[in-house]
């Protein structure tokens, strides 16, 4: 009886071994240096290199010789890439790989583009698009330059991370989207949403609405939300004056996040916010500011942000009311170097949420910002 | 649950005192119609686990049973007069459970989380740890073969029947990150999130209850049960976990033998 026992708690035992680990079926490109024809990393790359999940983007000084350019990329374990990265190639316009995970089942196509052209300082906001599984609206600009309409992706949101919550069932429910009653033309709409159970188990209850110049790394969007935001570009001009225009309310009841994981209701009313920022790249830490220190590093050249915004109660239908205007001027705290700026050690920001503190997930669930026409104005 | 136990576990000795003291009429009743009555306490040691281990686990980083008690009550009825075949039929209340912190790769799951009206849905492939607290109570039903192998010995195999009186099946996903979708979509780190499953648990449980018992004294006995869960814990249709996790749990304890 005893050899019974102990033969079938040796069959469990077995039964339950670890089995041999299987092929990865990722497929990231994982970092990616832009080399020169030499082999050597290009020194006119400005700025970060900035890769998505599908999309590699750089920013490049303007004499970068786009036409003979490779590029030295890390993939997932067992991962392969073709065609080779390391051939020289012609980044004149976006070049595509396709990487194919180890075990040979998964493919993901990326596309780099190298951007050689200036940030634009107006925004109309009449070009959006569905990202690529066609779940939310991602916001871009193009440039009419060297005879082709250069596309630049300079806006993130936080919409990428919102889609992992699975809340939102079509692109008009996440908090960041394109809307047809913009000021002029096309406009873009932020709200304050609720990200329901999974917001919940990772004490997110909320997602404000926000739109900025940057990179959203929805990597990080819930194990280290303020650096996810990662904010500004190389910009080679000097900023006087952010101006616009917007309509906002705040949602019925500001809540917090609770112990548990759910919104609490606090006091106090939610308002938006809108903030340009140019700032010295050099001695950060990913050579961007990010939302630990957007607002407060010693590295802010400049900033302009609309104090006391027009805020209408939550029984408001703004599609009734009137945009309003908003012109503000550059508060430099620092000297304007002219020779930083022409080199793009420089990045400029402009952020726009639909509740301040959405970033620490403080905010009213219904709070909206409409915001269309956007102009940094330079000297 | 635990309470329960206890009062249970108290109605039942109070039962046996009292039965002792009338020994001579209704045990020797019983015993001429080839019924015999015992009682049992002790534990359930195993694992609520998929079978075999899928390759998505990686590493059991640690494994605790906890205190998982069973007891239980059955009438056994000699079918032949040398009391070598019989039939149990029993009513045992018991907990099953467990705490596990694994590692896992690749793990696809689908997970629907509400709250209040707004309903999140999520999909795709987990790499990295998970804490599973495993409680459940149930009232199991075992319906056994008994054959006694010598004076000492009688050996058991038989189905049993559970119905989940109480469960809890909740835990954390930690320190790992979610591709959504598929193994090739976005990629979002997380520290820590927690779940909890308990109100999807299935409520009727079978299997297959394997044991033994040796009399160590006229009326004390040891037992070993080994019962082997044949339907998974969860439906059929519940996605979050996509294996099949079965309760195997080996039963031990003290037996009374009236």
């Amino acid at each position: 009886m005893k050899r019974i026992g102990l033969c079938l708690i040796l069959g469990l035992l077995c039964f339950s071994c670890i089995r041999k680990e299987a092929a990865n079926t990722e497929a990231d490109m994982e970092t990616c240096v832009i080399l020169n024809e030499q082999g050597m990393p290009d020194p006119n790359i400005k700025g970060n290199v900035i890769i998505g999940n599908t999309r590699v983007i750089a920013q490049a000084t303007p004499i970068i010789d786009l036409t003979k350019l490779a590029l030295n990329v890390t993939l997932t374990e067992g991962a392969t890439i073709s065609p080779d990265p390391k051939e020289v190639k012609d980044y004149s316009q976006p070049q595509s790989f396709v990487v194919t995970s180890e075990d040979g089942e998964w493919q993901k196509i990326y596309q780099v583009s190298v951007d050689t052209f200036d940030l634009p300082v107006k925004y109309t906001f009449e070009l959006a698009e569905l990202n690529r599984d066609n779940k939310y609206n991602i916001f871009y600009e193009t440039i009419d330059g060297q005879g082709a309409n250069f596309r630049q992706d300079i806006w993130a949101s936080g919409n990428g991370g919102y889609a992992i919550t699975g809340v939102a069932k079509q692109p008009q429910d996440f908090p960041t989207v394109s809307v047809l009653e913009g000021k002029k033309g096309k406009g873009v709409r932020l709200e304050t949403k609720s990200t329901g159970g999974f917001g919940e188990m990772v004490k997110m209850p909320i997602a404000a609405g926000n739109l900025f110049i940057g990179d959203f790394q929805v990597a990080n969007a819930t194990s280290k939300p303020l650096e996810a935001t990662r904010f500004g570009m190389p910009f080679g001009k000097k900023p006087i004056r952010l101006t616009g225009w917007y309509k906002a309310k705040r949602g019925k009841q500001l809540t917090t996040v609770g112990d548990d994981g759910k919104a609490v209701p606090i006091e106090g009313k939610d308002a938006c916010d809108i903030y340009a920022v140019l700032y010295e790249s050099d001695g950060l830490s990913q050579k961007t500011l990010d939302g630990t220190n957007v607002l407060s590093s010693e590295n802010i050249v400049a900033q302009a942000r609309l104090t006391n915004p027009k805020m209408y109660e939550s029984g408001v239908d703004l599609s009734m009311i009137e945009y309003e205007p908003f012109d503000i001027e550059f508060d430099f705290k620092k000297p304007f170097d002219e020779k930083k700026s022409k080199q793009y050690k420089y990045n400029l920001t402009i952020v726009f949420t639909s509740s301040i503190q959405g970033a620490y997930f403080i905010g009213a669930i219904g709070s909206v910002l409409y915001v269309d026409e956007v102009q940094v104005v330079c000297e | 649950m635990m309470k329960n136990i206890l009062i249970i576990l108290f109605l039942l000795v109070s039962m046996c005192l009292h039965a002792e003291s009338r020994k001579p009429k209704g045990l020797i009743w019983s015993a001429f119609r080839g019924l015999e009555y015992r009682i049992k306490g002790g534990f359930n040691f195993g694992g609520t686990s998929p079978l075999p281990l899928p390759v998505e686990i990686r590493e059991i980083k640690s494994f605790r049973p906890g205190m998982q008690i069973a007891i239980e009550g059955n009438v056994i009825k000699w079918f032949d007069s040398n009391k070598r075949w019989g039939g149990l039929i029993g009513i045992r209340l018991e907990n099953k459970g467990m705490k596990t912190d694994a590692r896992v790769k690749n793990y696809f799951m689908v997970m629907d989380a509400a709250s209040g009206d707004v309903t999140g849905h999520m999909e795709g492939n987990w790499t990295g740890c998970v804490k599973t607290n495993v409680k459940n109570s149930y009232v199991t039903i075992p319906l056994q073969a008994v054959f006694k192998a010598s004076p000492r010995w009688d050996v058991k195999f038989g189905p049993y029947v559970s119905i989940l009186t109480n469960g809890d099946f909740s835990g954390t996903a930690y320190d790992g990150y979610l591709r959504d979708g598929n193994p090739v979509g976005p990629k979002v780190h997380v520290s820590e999130a927690t779940y909890d499953f308990s109100s999807d648990l299935r409520t009727f449980q079978w299997g297959i209850d394997v044991g033994g018992e040796w009399r160590a004294y006229r009326h004390l006995s040891v037992y070993a049960d080994l019962t082997w869960g044949l339907n998974a814990i969860f439906p059929d249709d519940f996605k979050s976990i996509s294996f099949k996790m079965y309760n195997v749990y080996l039963n031990f304890g003290f037996g009374y033998v009236f």
